[in-house]
């Protein structure tokens, strides 16, 4: 009875934004988070907070800090913004009252409201501990587990709101879940049950508005009533517009997120999340000075944010950076160009320009085409060689496993030096990257997320630089193991994975649906989806618009093309990885015949496993043991044939390709090359020889000046062999220019001053 | 074979070593070059400590002295040192020895073996008591040639650095301090670079202390980044006259250096610094005035370059 009494009393605001996308600490901080045993001054403070009036709230909260009670005086320290002395009087006020649930879950809470659910975790556990029925502290551990992957969070969530299911606090958690999955109506039937309460408890409703403002974006209502009821309610209320940037920004809508933003430290200029979040989206946006600004007013007001604190140190790593530009050109309904800005490493742009270059060319030319859409804006592609500034690029946190993310026409990536040699395929993942740009875009950002990693991951397969379909193991486990889900539901494996995985899954089936659909209704499907999204179409209406059949029929018809595709190694795939293991255990103890017999036999039901641990490598390795090197020469062909691109065995099926005279697609593999790991001097010097020597001057060009970026021993041989390039291709006046920077480095040299005097007509 | 014989010399009649030197010292008056800096090069071959060492770094040794032979004036002008001769007296004895006046142009001094530190202080490994750091500057600080290069290729040579600077003297350690105690494998790259064109950055046909350097020091990188190894040695320089030491010579300036005529070889050392000079004031100039300028220097230097191939 005491704590209903306590929850009629209880001030509702700004929570959410605290356990989601990280709390305001807005100078003065609103601390109360649903307290259900908040001390009586402390609620007169939070009130006056409440309906605006900032100064008579810090002149409230003030003298409570010296309070007698240490937690008392923790929550007014962590009112006004002091989160280090709150967090030191909470260590004292636990340490005086050990058994108390209640103090230490409001720690907890605080450790949340600082972007530190880590830390909340185990306070609200200990809470749990001392009264395993704490809601408040339930609850608070249901926020922290939601800021992670993984379905406990889920399951604990309902459980919860089954026991108690007027909890305002617990409703706005499952009516934020079900906006992340689109499920708008019933949310906002859940928000209604929401108003209720308050209304009928007393209860402040500004979090509730705040939601009801995000279900009205999500139907392109960007006018919502919420949002003046809240501002007549609290004019500086700042969360208004602050919590539903997680919707747009889910949904890769950054312009309209920063639209928001802008609003929200309008109306709160001490909203330092929302300058933390401005910062980063401007960014994103490539307006790195109003970036800059955000950041450091978000820095002054809440240090302790990590998100702020990374991204301020990633643009201070960013001088290390130079932007190339340069004009891509494409031909449709006409000539086109479209500007290129890359931002590279100053370490790398000399030998990877050419190639990020020659890539984003030919996709630009290929999307553009293939999806009917022309750019509009400069396309900035970032490569960054330190995989957690690029981390911190993407979401402000150091530690995550992307390769790339895109953020409509501003892509970044990890650049091929970011991981060890072979450790990825940084040409698919910019071809996979850049395709997002024409999806994103043509839909005007409305396609749902399955759709457009799926169109990624079927270009990667169809007109990407590597060749074949890598679907990882676990992945064929979860289509043998029923995981799939319906495609209608698709999203949610990205944004709430419920199993370890289940994101890769997602990608794959995402994949899988595109190439059914290009393969069985013909690509131009994919294009009219987009138009179909655009029009505010959801997955199942764009599905029965476009291909006329329903999302469900989809579902079947992915069965069947799965069946199709992968029947055998599915309705094997026990048999299939115990023959895989036994191939490698037999290479380990070097029995070769086994190997050999086994690895055919594996190879048979499945020949597209290229990745760690293939048997084609494994059977190449027997043959190669067993001296039959014309054998392992297939089988290191076949292997590169559906996509394997470990740059070492490639060198060894160039070199072997090369001694056997087919020279074409030796050079082939060694091109190849360049998309896994192009920071090799002997690779770029052997491919130029190649082209040179087919007349593909060009490339050749492209090789010898990769060959310079990398800084070999003798410059001068390079300079040489690029002015040679020129001269081939009729350009006298940079052929000589070329021909000089050789003899700048070699005076003496030869070869140099025979093709000067022959370039200036001095021969004799 | 008269290489061999030197050598041999050396280390029968050690106790005789005043005499020898003063008759090489005659001779080297007597031959020292018209065009090219008259140079003397010592080569010593330390304690390996077991077999393996022993005979790799007499090796090493024996095929820089061969190299420098080639460029020599005189063969008595290369004076290698190992086994059981390269004993410290010995060494410091040859050191001291050498001319104070008519002294060559350009003194070259490489040890090739093992240096360790002992209370701080460097010593290279040789037969009997260590050569110090101490003893070793001390030795060449005597010396009166323009130019010396002293390559200390040895573990713990990066300790020499600062004991051995000096302003007319160029070091050269296969380590960055005495902490980096591995046996090194800079020696064998730098041999490489004296065996080897490649080395030859400027394509003169003369291989330079900084070009021995530059080539060594990348490829003992190379080495060490091919194997996915730590590299447990960084080789340092030190002194400003690393592109003025001649270490080895090919080519036609090699084959042909006594047909050479003498106006053509100083053109085309005055049309080399006129290009280097050029190439100093590259930030100050147009671009194009620049290369338009280089390449009349260069097409001149073409010229000269043809009529010395075509014999001088």
């Amino acid at each position: 009875m005491r704590n209903r009494i306590l929850i009629t009393r209880k001030i509702l605001h700004r929570t959410l934004s605290g356990i989601f996308a990280g709390l305001l600490l807005c100078g003065l901080a609103a601390a109360e988070e649903y307290d259900p045993n908040r001390d009586d001054r402390l609620l007169s403070c939070d009130n006056i907070y409440n309906r605006g009036n900032i100064q008579g709230a810090i002149d409230c909260y003030t003298p409570l800090t010296s309070d007698q009670s240490l937690h008392v005086s923790a929550e007014a320290s962590w009112a006004l913004g002091k989160t280090r002395d709150a967090n030191e009087l909470f260590r004292r006020a636990v340490a005086e009252q050990p058994g108390n649930p209640h103090i230490r879950a409001r720690w907890g809470r605080l450790f949340l409201s600082t972007h530190q659910p880590s830390e909340a975790v185990p306070l609200f556990e200990e809470a749990m501990q001392l009264d395993p029925d704490y809601l408040h502290a339930q609850t608070g551990l249901v926020a922290a587990l939601l800021t992670q992957s993984g379905s406990e969070a889920r399951q604990l969530l309902m459980e919860l709101s089954a026991q108690h299911p007027d909890d305002i606090e617990l409703l706005l958690l499952q009516s934020r879940l079900l906006l992340e999955s689109r499920n708008v109506d019933a949310a906002d039937a859940l928000l209604d049950r929401a108003l209720a309460s308050a209304e009928e408890n007393n209860v402040t409703p500004l979090d509730i508005y705040a939601l009801k403002v995000s279900a009205d974006l999500l139907r392109d209502n960007d006018d919502s009533e919420w949002v003046q009821k809240a501002l007549d309610y609290s004019p500086a209320y700042g969360d208004i517009y602050f919590i539903p940037v997680h919707y747009h920004l889910i949904n890769y809508r950054y312009v309209e997120s920063v639209d928001l933003l802008r609003k929200a430290v309008e109306v709160q200029p001490t909203h330092w999340s929302a300058h933390s979040q401005l910062g980063v989206n401007l960014l994103r946006l490539n307006d790195i000075e109003g970036a800059k600004k955000h950041l450091e007013i978000a820095y002054t007001g809440d240090p302790y944010d990590t998100a702020t604190v990374n991204t301020l140190r990633l643009l201070d790593t960013l001088d290390d950076f130079k932007d190339i530009e340069t004009e891509i050109e494409y031909s449709h309904n006409g000539a086109g160009t479209a500007p290129l800005v890359m931002r590279l490493h100053k370490d790398e742009a000399k030998y990877i320009t050419p190639y990020v270059e020659d890539l984003t060319r030919r996709a630009v030319q290929t999307f553009t085409s293939r999806y009917n859409f022309e750019l509009e804006e400069p396309l900035i592609v970032e490569l960054f060689p330190n995989h957690d500034d690029f981390a911190v690029r993407t979401v402000s946190t150091p530690g995550v496993g992307l390769l790339g993310v895109t953020f409509g026409y501003l892509l970044a990536m990890d650049s091929p030096s970011a991981r060890p040699p072979g450790d990825f395929h940084w040409g698919s993942t910019l071809w996979h990257e850049l395709a997002h740009v024409f999806t994103i875009k043509k839909s005007s950002h409305r396609m749902p997320r399955w759709f457009t990693e799926g169109v990624s991951v079927y270009e990667e397969w169809s007109t990407g630089p590597l060749r074949g379909r890598h679907l990882p193991v676990n992945v064929l486990e979860a289509i043998k193991e029923n995981k799939l889900l319906p495609v209608a539901d698709l999203d949610s494996g990205f944004v709430r994975p419920t199993y370890p995985n289940q994101v890769t899954v997602s990608y794959m089936q995402a994949g899988l649906i595109c190439q059914m659909i290009s393969r069985r209704w013909g690509h131009d499907k994919l294009p009219q989806m987009l138009v179909e999204f655009n029009n505010r179409k959801n997955t199942s209406e764009a599905v029965e618009a476009v291909l006329g059949i329903s999302a469900q029929q989809l579902d079947r018809e992915l069965q069947k093309y799965i069946n199709e595709e992968f029947g055998q190694v599915i309705s094997q795939f026990d048999e299939w990885v115990e023959i895989v293991n036994s191939v490698n255990r037999a290479s380990q103890s070097s029995q070769w015949a086994t190997v050999v017999a086994l690895a055919s036999q594996a190879n048979e039901i499945y020949p597209e496993f290229v990745g760690t641990g293939s048997t084609w490598v494994a059977l190449h390795d027997a043959y190669v043991a067993l001296g039959q090197h014309d054998d392992a020469v297939v089988a290191l062909k076949t292997w590169y044939e559906h996509g394997g691109y470990r740059p070492d065995l490639l060198h060894q099926l160039a070199h072997r390709l090369r001694d056997d005279g087919q020279t074409t697609l030796a050079t082939e593999v060694l091109e190849s090359i360049n998309w896994v790991y192009p920071a090799n001097i002997d690779l770029h010097e052997r491919l130029g020889q190649d082209y040179f020597a087919t007349g593909e001057y060009n490339k050749a060009l492209r090789e010898f000046k990769s060959l310079l970026g990398l800084n070999p021993h003798d410059k001068s041989v390079v300079y040489l062999d690029i002015a040679r390039t020129y001269q081939q291709l009729g350009d006298t006046r940079l052929a000589k220019r070329n021909v000089l920077q050789a003899l700048e480095q070699a005076p003496f040299f030869r070869e140099a001053q025979d093709l000067l005097l022959e370039l200036t007509g001095d021969s004799s | 074979m008269r290489f061999q014989l030197i050598t041999l010399h050396l280390m029968i009649f050690l106790k005789a070593l005043p005499v020898y030197i003063a008759r090489l010292l005659a001779c080297m008056i007597v031959c020292s070059a018209t065009a090219y800096a008259s140079t003397v090069t010592v080569v010593i071959s330390g304690l390996g400590g077991n077999a393996e060492y022993d005979e790799q770094f007499d090796q090493h040794a024996t095929t820089i002295a061969e190299e420098a032979r080639r460029v020599a004036d005189s063969q008595q002008d290369v004076i290698l040192v190992r086994g059981d001769a390269a004993k410290k007296n010995v060494i410091l004895s040859l050191l001291k020895n050498l001319p104070v006046s008519n002294a060559p142009e350009v003194f070259v001094l490489y040890l090739i073996g093992h240096g360790s530190i002992d209370n701080q202080q460097f010593k290279f490994n040789v037969p009997g008591p260590d050569i110090t750091g101490q003893e070793l500057a001390d030795a060449l600080n005597t010396l009166n040639a323009a130019r010396q290069l002293v390559v200390v290729s040895s573990s713990s040579s990066g300790a020499l650095l600062e004991t051995l600077a000096a302003p007319n003297r160029v070091v050269i350690t296969a380590t960055k301090n005495a902490k980096e105690r591995n046996a090194v494998r800079f020696t064998e790259y730098m041999v490489n670079a004296l065996t080897d064109t490649a080395a030859d950055l400027n394509k003169n046909e003369s291989i330079s202390a900084q070009e021995l350097f530059s080539y060594a020091q990348s490829a003992t990188e190379n080495y060490y980044t091919r194997e996915k190894l730590l590299a447990p040695e960084h080789a340092r320089i030190e002194g400003e006259l690393a592109d003025q030491i001649e270490v080895a010579r090919y080519g036609v300036l090699l084959e042909k250096k006594d047909d050479i005529s003498p106006a053509l070889l100083a053109r085309r050392q005055a049309l080399s610094s006129e290009i280097d000079s050029l190439k100093a004031r590259k930030d100050d100039v147009d671009e194009d005035t620049y290369f338009d300028t280089l390449q009349e220097l260069m097409i001149e230097l073409a010229d000269i370059q043809r009529s010395i191939d075509a014999g001088g």
